[in-house]
C-alpha cells in the first residue's frame, strides 16, 4: 500500500471522535432507511405468510341457519374458492366484576376447517388442544386474560343464563381481529357446545374464500353477493355481508400507513443526514486544509488528493454500512416481534432483504459521496498559499464582518462575540440551520400529527358523546329501560337510540351497499357531527338522511337532494339526502343518520330502542367512577332480565381507538427523535469546527485575561443562538411537513386527510429540546476550548 | 527597475571567484515581478518590480523585516503564489504559466520546501512523511521508496526515529525530517522559509550546517531567515525592504545606512559597464559620482612624480571609489580603470544623493569620512613611498 493510502487509513483511525461522528452521521440515514425497509418488508412478508397460510376468507355472510347442503350449493357459485359454515353464539365471560365479550365459533375438528384455518398457538408448537364438549379454546391474543388449561370459564349468555366451560388451551387464529383491538375473545367450541351456549346446529355464519383476485374488493363483493343471492334463492335470509380489506390481514391497512410514514420519515432522515454529511465533510476538509496545502507543496496533485478524501469518505460509508445493515435488520426484527404480538401474526425467520440492503448501500455510499463531492472539490482546489493562510500575506477581510458588533452595542461583550461568531461562517451556519430546522420541523410536525390524531378522536367522539353506551341484543321499550338506567346513582340523563341494518340500492337497483342506520332522537344533544355539505337533521325532518364519507367512497354518485331507496328488512323505503357528514376511521358498514322518531315508525317499532346513551354526573366522569357506574348499569339490566350486548365506557372506547394510532405515533416519535439526534450531531460538528478554527483567538482571549467560564460562555451562547434561530424557523417549516403528514397518514389509514392541527406542545417541547441539544452540542467544544492553554493555542498551526 | 546582484560576504572579491560564478547557469530568474494584495485597507504591494537571478549551486539567504516581502518572494519561486505581473522562471520552466496541477507536479519534482513549523503530516510516521512526495510524483519505484527515505534519514542522523510519529520528535529532529522530505524527490532546489525560526541556536546551527552540506552536493538553497548572523554565512544574501531588494554591493559598501536608506540608494544607482582596460575615472577630472563595483575588478592607479602610472590596489564587488572627492570637493585623486581580467560593472551614485543619505545618517557619514581620510592618507603615503 502506498503512503497516500496509508494516510487515508491513518486519517480514519487517528481522530476517533471525528470518525465516530462521521460514521454516526452517515449511519443515521442508513439505519433509518434499513430499519424502515426491514420492518416494512418483514411485516408484509410475515403478515401475508401467516395470513395466507390460514386460507383466509374474504367475505363473511351473517345468515339465518343453513345446513351442509346449502354450504355445498354455495361452493358451486362461480368465483368461489371455498366455503366454510360456522355456527356462532355470543356471550360474556364473567371475570369478577368485569365482563368480557366472547364469540363462540363451532368447529367439527381443527382439521375439518377449510377456510380460516386455525394453527397451534405459538411458532414451534406442533399439536392443537384436544377439544371436547363443554370445553373451549381461545385465540392466543386473549392470553392476556390469564386462563390456563383446566381453568373454568364462566359465561353469561344473552338470555342471562350462566354456563361454565373448561378452558383447554390456545390456538392461533390469524384471521380474526385480535382481542386487544376488538375487546372480544374469539373462542372455539364443538357444535354441541355451541348449541348448549344458545347457538344452533346449523350454520349462521358463512366464510367465503374467492377462487382468484382475493384483494379485488369489487370482485369479492360480487362473489359474496352472488353467494348471498344463491342462498336466499334457497330460502335463507342473509342479514349482512361483511368484507374488510379482502385478501389482507385485518391490520394490513394500518401497517401500510405505518410503512408509508416510516418511509417518508426515513428518507427525511437521509435528507437531514445528507446536510449533516455536507457539514461534517466541510468541517473535515477545513481541518485538513493545511495538510492539503502541504501535500500540494510536496507534489500532490488535486486529483490525487481528491481521490484520497473520496476514499476516506467511502471508508466512513463502509463502516456505517457494516454497522447499520445488521443493526437495522436486527432491530427491525425485534420491533416486528412486538408488532407481531400486538397484531396477532406469527413472525417468520430472520432475513436480510437484498432490496433493503441495496437502498442502504445507496444511502451509505452514494449519498455521502454526492454530498461530499462539492465541498471536497472546493477544498482540494485550494492553493498552497490559501491553505497555509498564515504563511505570508493574502488573507482578505470582509468589511461586513465588523458591523455585527456595532449594531449590538447594548449587549455585553462576550455575548456580542458569540453573536458575531455565529454569523461568521454563513455557509456553515446555513447548513447547520437547515439540518436543525428540518429536524425541528419534523419533530413539531410529528407532534402536530399526534395532535391531529387527538383532533380525530375528538371528531369521532362528536358522534359518541355519551359517557356510557349500553347496546341491547334486541329492542326494548324506551319507557322501560330509561327509568332503569336513571335509577342508577350518578346517571344524569339518558337518550334512547335506534340502530338498524339496511342496504342502499344503486340507481338502477341492480346492486346494493350495506349500511347501518343510526337514529338519535331529533332533539339529541349527544351528537356533534362534522357536516361537510348540506345540513344536519332538524326535528321537522322525516324521511331525511345524512350520509357520510364512507358511503360516499363506495357511492360517489350520491348528491344532496337525491332520493335513494333503502331496503329495511325487505321493505324498500325512500329517503332524501339532506347533508354529508365526515367521520374519520374505518366504519363498516357505513353509517347513515336519520331521526329516531321517523325511523322507529318506518320499522314499526315506535318507542323501542336498541341502545341507551348515558350521561353521568360531572363527578362520575373519571375512568374509575365511570367503570363502577357501568357495572351498576349492567347489574340493573341483568336484574331486570334485559339482554345487554355491551356496556362500553367512552373513555375505554377512546383508549381502544388511540391504541391503534399510538402504534403509529410511537414509530413516528422514534423517527422524530432520530432526526433530532441528527440535528444535534450537526450542531455539535459545527460548534467543534468553529471552536477549532478559533483556537488562536481563544489563545489570544486567554492571554488578555479571559477565564474558563468566559471562553465556555462564548461557545455556549453561540450554540444557543443557533439553536434559537433554528427553533423559530422550525415552526415555520413544520407547516408544510405537517400538511404532508396529515394528508399522507390520513389517506393511508383513515381514507381521508386528517385535520391540520398546530400543537403548541410540540413547539414548546422542541424549544426545550433544541436548547438542550444546543447546550449539549456546545458543551463539549466549549469544555475543550476552555482547556486549551495559551501555549497550545498560539502554537496551533 | 532594480537589477539585483547582491551584496557579498566579503570573501569573493577576487576576480577569479567572480569569473567562476559567471560560468554557472542561472537556475532561478525573476523578471519585473510585482505582487499586489487586496486587503481591507486597500491594495498592498508586497513585491515591486523585482528582478532576481540565482545560479545553480548558490546558497542564498533572504533577509528583511517582518512584512517586507520575504515570504512572498519565496512564494513566487515555489509557485505557492503567482505574480500580479512579471515572469518567474525556475530551472527552465515558466512557473507563472503553470496551472495548479502542473504546478504541484512540477514543484514535487523540482523543489523541496522546508517550512518554519515543519508541517509534517502528524498521522504519518517519519518515514511515511518522506515517502509521500515520492508517492505523489511517482519518482522512484515503489519498493525503493522506503529505502531511499531511510537513506535520507540516515543522512539526517534520524534513522532510529524512522517509524515514530512526528509528535515524538524534538523540533530540531522534525525540521531535519522536513529537510529529508524536501530532498525525497532529489530536487535541484531546496527552499526554506525560516527553517531555524522555531529552533534553539544550537539546533539551528546543525540545520544550517546541513544546508551547507547540501550546497556541497550541488543543490541550490534559498532560505528566508531573521537571523542575520546565520544569513551572513550563506554565499549570498538578499536584503528585502518594502517589497524591493536592496543592492547587495551598496549594502556592502555602506553598511551603516538603514534599510530604507539603502533602498533609496539602490533606486538612484546607475549601472555602468566597462570593457577590460577601459578608463573609468581620470585623475584630476571633476567628480560627480560615488562608485561601487558590482562585478569584475577595477585598478586604482596613481601617477608617480615621473609621470609613470602605478596600480596601487584592485577593487572587487562591494568595494567603492570616489569618496575622497566627495568630501574634499576637488578633482579626482586617482585614476580608476577596468582591470585587464575582464569587463567591469560599476554602480554610480550621484553626490547629491550620497549627500542626502549621509546627512541623515551620522554614522554612515563618519564611517565613509574616516575611510576617505584613510584612503587619502594611504595615497599620500603610497605616492611618497614610491618616490
Amino acid at each position: 500500500m502506498t503512503t497516500r493510502w496509508r494516510k487515508v487509513m491513518a486519517d480514519f483511525w487517528a481522530n476517533k471522535t471525528r470518525t465516530s461522528l462521521m460514521v454516526v452521521t452517515i449511519m443515521v440515514g442508513v439505519f433509518a432507511v434499513g430499519f424502515n425497509q426491514n420492518v416494512g418488508l418483514l411485516m408484509n412478508r410475515d403478515m401475508d405468510n401467516d395470513f395466507l397460510s390460514a386460507n383466509p376468507s374474504e367475505a363473511t355472510l351473517y345468515i339465518s341457519p343453513i345446513d351442509d347442503d346449502m354450504i355445498g350449493i354455495a361452493r358451486q357459485v362461480p368465483g368461489v374458492g371455498d366455503v366454510q359454515g360456522i355456527s356462532y353464539a355470543d356471550g360474556q365471560i364473567l371475570l369478577g366484576e368485569r365482563k368480557v365479550s366472547i364469540e363462540f365459533n363451532s368447529i367439527k375438528s381443527f382439521e375439518d376447517l377449510q377456510v380460516n384455518k386455525l394453527k397451534p398457538a405459538y411458532p414451534g408448537d406442533t399439536t392443537m388442544p384436544v377439544l371436547g364438549d363443554g370445553e373451549v379454546v381461545f385465540d392466543r391474543s386473549a392470553a392476556v386474560l390469564g386462563f390456563k388449561p383446566g381453568d373454568t370459564v364462566t359465561v353469561e349468555l344473552p338470555d342471562g343464563k350462566i354456563r361454565e366451560l373448561t378452558f383447554v388451551g390456545y390456538v392461533h387464529d390469524v384471521v380474526t381481529i385480535a382481542y386487544n383491538m376488538m375487546d372480544q375473545v374469539a373462542a372455539y367450541v364443538t357444535i354441541d357446545t355451541v348449541e348448549w351456549l344458545g347457538g344452533t346446529y346449523n350454520y349462521n355464519k358463512v366464510y367465503i374464500s374467492v377462487a382468484e383476485d382475493p384483494t379485488d374488493q369489487q370482485h369479492v363483493a360480487d362473489v359474496a353477493q352472488a353467494v348471498a343471492d344463491r342462498l336466499e334463492d334457497g330460502g335463507a335470509t342473509v342479514y349482512f355481508i361483511f368484507t374488510f380489506n379482502p385478501g389482507h390481514h385485518f391490520a394490513w391497512e394500518i401497517t401500510q400507513g405505518v410503512i408509508v410514514v416510516l418511509g417518508v420519515l426515513g428518507w427525511l432522515t437521509v435528507f437531514l443526514s445528507t446536510f449533516l454529511v455536507v457539514n461534517t465533510v466541510v468541517a473535515l476538509m477545513a481541518q485538513h486544509e493545511k495538510q492539503i496545502g502541504i501535500m500540494k507543496a510536496i507534489g500532490g496533485e488535486t486529483r490525487q488528493i481528491l481521490m484520497m478524501y473520496l476514499v476516506l469518505v467511502l471508508s466512513f460509508s463502509a463502516a456505517s454500512f457494516l454497522i447499520a445493515v445488521p443493526l437495522a435488520s436486527w432491530l427491525g426484527k425485534v420491533v416486528l416481534g412486538g408488532m407481531a404480538d400486538y397484531l396477532n401474526f406469527d413472525q417468520g425467520h430472520f432475513a436480510i432483504f437484498p432490496e433493503a440492503v441495496l437502498q442502504q448501500a445507496l444511502v451509505a455510499f452514494l449519498v455521502p459521496l454526492l454530498a461530499a463531492l462539492a465541498p471536497m472539490c472546493k477544498t482540494v482546489r485550494i492553493t498552497v498559499r490559501e491553505a497555509l493562510s498564515d504563511y505570508g500575506l493574502g488573507g482578505e477581510i470582509k468589511k461586513s464582518d465588523r458591523t455585527v458588533g456595532k449594531r449590538l452595542g447594548l449587549i455585553s461583550r462576550p455575548v456580542r462575540i458569540s453573536l458575531r461568531n455565529a454569523f461568521r461562517k454563513r455557509a456553515r451556519l446555513i447548513l447547520t440551520l437547515t439540518t436543525l430546522v428540518l429536524a425541528g420541523a419534523t419533530f413539531i410536525a410529528v407532534m402536530n400529527l399526534y395532535g391531529s390524531f387527538d383532533q380525530i378522536m375528538r371528531d369521532i367522539e362528536g358522534y359518541f358523546l355519551a359517557d356510557v353506551n349500553v347496546d341491547f341484543n334486541r329492542s326494548y321499550r324506551y319507557d322501560k329501560v330509561a327509568p332503569m338506567a336513571m335509577s342508577v346513582p350518578g346517571v344524569k340523563s339518558v337518550e334512547g337510540w335506534m340502530i338498524t341494518n339496511g342496504s342502499i340500492l344503486s340507481a338502477d337497483e341492480s346492486t346494493s351497499n350495506e349500511l347501518a342506520i343510526v337514529a338519535p332522537p331529533s332533539n339529541s344533544n349527544l351528537i356533534d357531527p362534522i357536516v361537510t355539505a348540506g345540513r344536519w337533521l332538524t326535528p321537522q325532518d322525516e324521511n331525511a338522511i345524512v350520509i357520510g364519507n364512507h358511503l360516499l367512497s363506495v357511492r360517489p354518485d350520491l348528491k344532496i337532494g337525491d332520493w335513494v331507496t333503502i331496503d329495511l328488512y325487505g321493505d324498500e323505503t325512500e329517503w332524501q339526502i339532506i347533508g354529508f357528514y365526515s367521520i374519520p376511521g374505518n366504519i363498516i358498514p357505513p353509517l347513515v343518520y336519520t331521526n329516531y322518531e321517523y325511523l322507529s315508525k318506518v320499522v314499526a317499532q315506535p318507542g323501542q330502542v336498541y341502545s341507551l346513551r348515558v350521561i353521568t354526573d360531572e363527578n362520575q366522569k373519571d375512568a374509575g367512577s365511570a367503570r363502577i357506574l357501568a357495572d351498576r348499569l349492567q347489574r340493573v339490566f341483568d336484574d331486570g332480565k334485559i339482554q345487554v350486548g355491551m356496556v362500553q365506557l367512552a373513555s375505554e372506547w377512546r383508549a381502544q381507538q388511540k391504541a391503534q394510532t399510538d402504534v403509529l405515533v410511537v414509530f413516528m416519535l422514534v423517527m422524530a427523535i432520530l432526526t433530532a439526534i441528527v440535528g444535534g450531531l450537526g450542531l455539535m460538528g459545527t460548534m467543534s469546527i468553529n471552536t477549532m478554527e478559533r483556537t488562536r483567538e481563544i489563545g489570544v482571549m486567554r492571554a488578555i485575561g479571559a477565564d474558563n467560564w468566559a471562553i465556555q460562555q462564548i461557545v455556549l451562547i453561540e450554540g444557543l443562538v443557533v439553536g434559537l434561530i433554528s427553533w423559530m424557523a422550525s415552526i415555520l417549516f413544520s407547516i408544510p411537513i405537517t400538511s404532508f403528514l396529515v394528508y399522507g397518514v390520513g389517506i393511508a389509514i383513515f381514507k381521508a386527510p386528517l385535520p391540520f392541527t398546530f400543537d403548541s406542545a410540540g413547539i414548546l417541547i422542541w424549544l426545550f429540546g433544541t436548547l438542550t441539544l444546543a447546550a449539549l452540542a456546545s458543551a463539549l467544544p466549549a469544555r475543550r476550548a476552555s482547556r486549551l492553554t495559551i501555549r497550545d493555542t498560539l502554537a496551533y498551526e | 527597475m532594480w537589477t539585483l546582484p547582491f551584496w557579498g560576504n566579503g570573501k569573493v572579491n577576487k576576480g577569479v571567484a567572480v569569473a567562476s560564478d559567471n560560468e554557472t547557469r542561472v537556475l532561478i530568474e525573476l523578471q519585473r515581478v510585482n505582487k499586489l494584495y487586496k486587503t481591507a485597507v486597500g491594495d498592498f504591494p508586497a513585491l515591486k518590480d523585482v528582478d532576481l537571478h540565482i545560479r545553480s549551486g548558490e546558497f542564498v539567504s533572504v533577509i528583511g523585516k517582518s512584512g517586507s516581502g520575504k515570504t512572498t518572494l519565496l512564494n513566487m519561486i515555489t509557485g505557492i503564489d503567482r505574480p500580479s505581473s512579471g515572469e518567474v522562471w525556475v530551472n527552465g520552466t515558466a512557473v507563472h504559466e503553470l496551472n495548479e496541477n502542473e504546478m504541484a507536479r512540477w514543484r514535487g519534482k523540482n523543489l523541496g520546501i522546508v517550512f518554519q513549523f515543519f508541517q509534517l503530516l502528524p498521522m504519518l510516521s517519519v518515514v511515511e512523511n518522506i515517502t509521500l512526495p515520492m508517492d505523489f510524483c511517482n519518482t522512484f519505484p515503489q519498493n525503493e521508496r522506503e529505502d531511499r527515505a531511510l537513506e535520507l534519514l540516515e543522512q539526517m542522523e534520524l534513522a532510529d526515529h524512522a517509524y515514530k510519529l512526528p509528535a515524538a520528535l524534538s523540533g530540531g529532529q522534525q525540521q531535519r525530517v522536513a529537510i529529508a522530505r524536501a530532498l525525497a524527490n532529489d530536487p535541484p532546489i531546496v527552499i526554506a522559509d525560516e527553517p531555524t525560526g522555531n529552533l534553539d541556536s544550537r539546533t539551528a546551527e546543525t540545520v544550517f550546517e546541513l544546508f551547507n552540506v547540501l550546497v556541497g552536493q550541488g543543490k541550490t538553497i534559498i532560505i528566508v531567515t531573521h537571523d542575520s548572523a546565520l544569513a551572513r554565512r550563506a554565499k549570498r544574501t538578499a536584503l528585502i525592504t518594502d517589497g524591493q531588494i536592496v543592492n547587495e554591493f551598496v549594502a556592502k559598501a555602506l553598511p551603516a545606512l538603514s534599510n530604507e536608506q539603502l533602498l533609496k540608494a539602490t533606486r538612484r544607482l546607475q549601472p555602468q559597464q566597462y570593457k577590460a582596460g577601459t578608463m573609468i575615472l581620470q585623475e584630476g577630472a571633476a567628480g560627480e559620482h560615488f562608485f561601487v563595483v558590482s562585478s569584475g575588478t577595477v585598478d586604482v592607479i596613481l601617477q608617480r612624480s615621473d609621470a609613470s602610472d602605478v596600480i596601487v590596489t584592485q577593487l572587487g564587488p562591494g568595494k567603492y571609489f570616489g569618496e575622497m572627492e566627495f568630501f574634499q570637493k576637488e578633482g579626482r585623486r586617482a585614476s580608476v580603470r577596468a582591470s585587464e581580467n575582464g569587463p567591469v560593472e560599476v554602480l554610480a551614485l550621484d553626490y547629491e544623493t550620497l549627500s542626502e543619505l549621509l546627512t541623515s545618517s551620522d554614522t554612515a557619514h563618519e564611517v565613509l569620512y574616516q575611510a576617505a581620510e584613510k584612503h587619502q592618507h594611504e595615497n599620500i603615503t603610497f605616492r611618497g613611498a614610491k618616490k
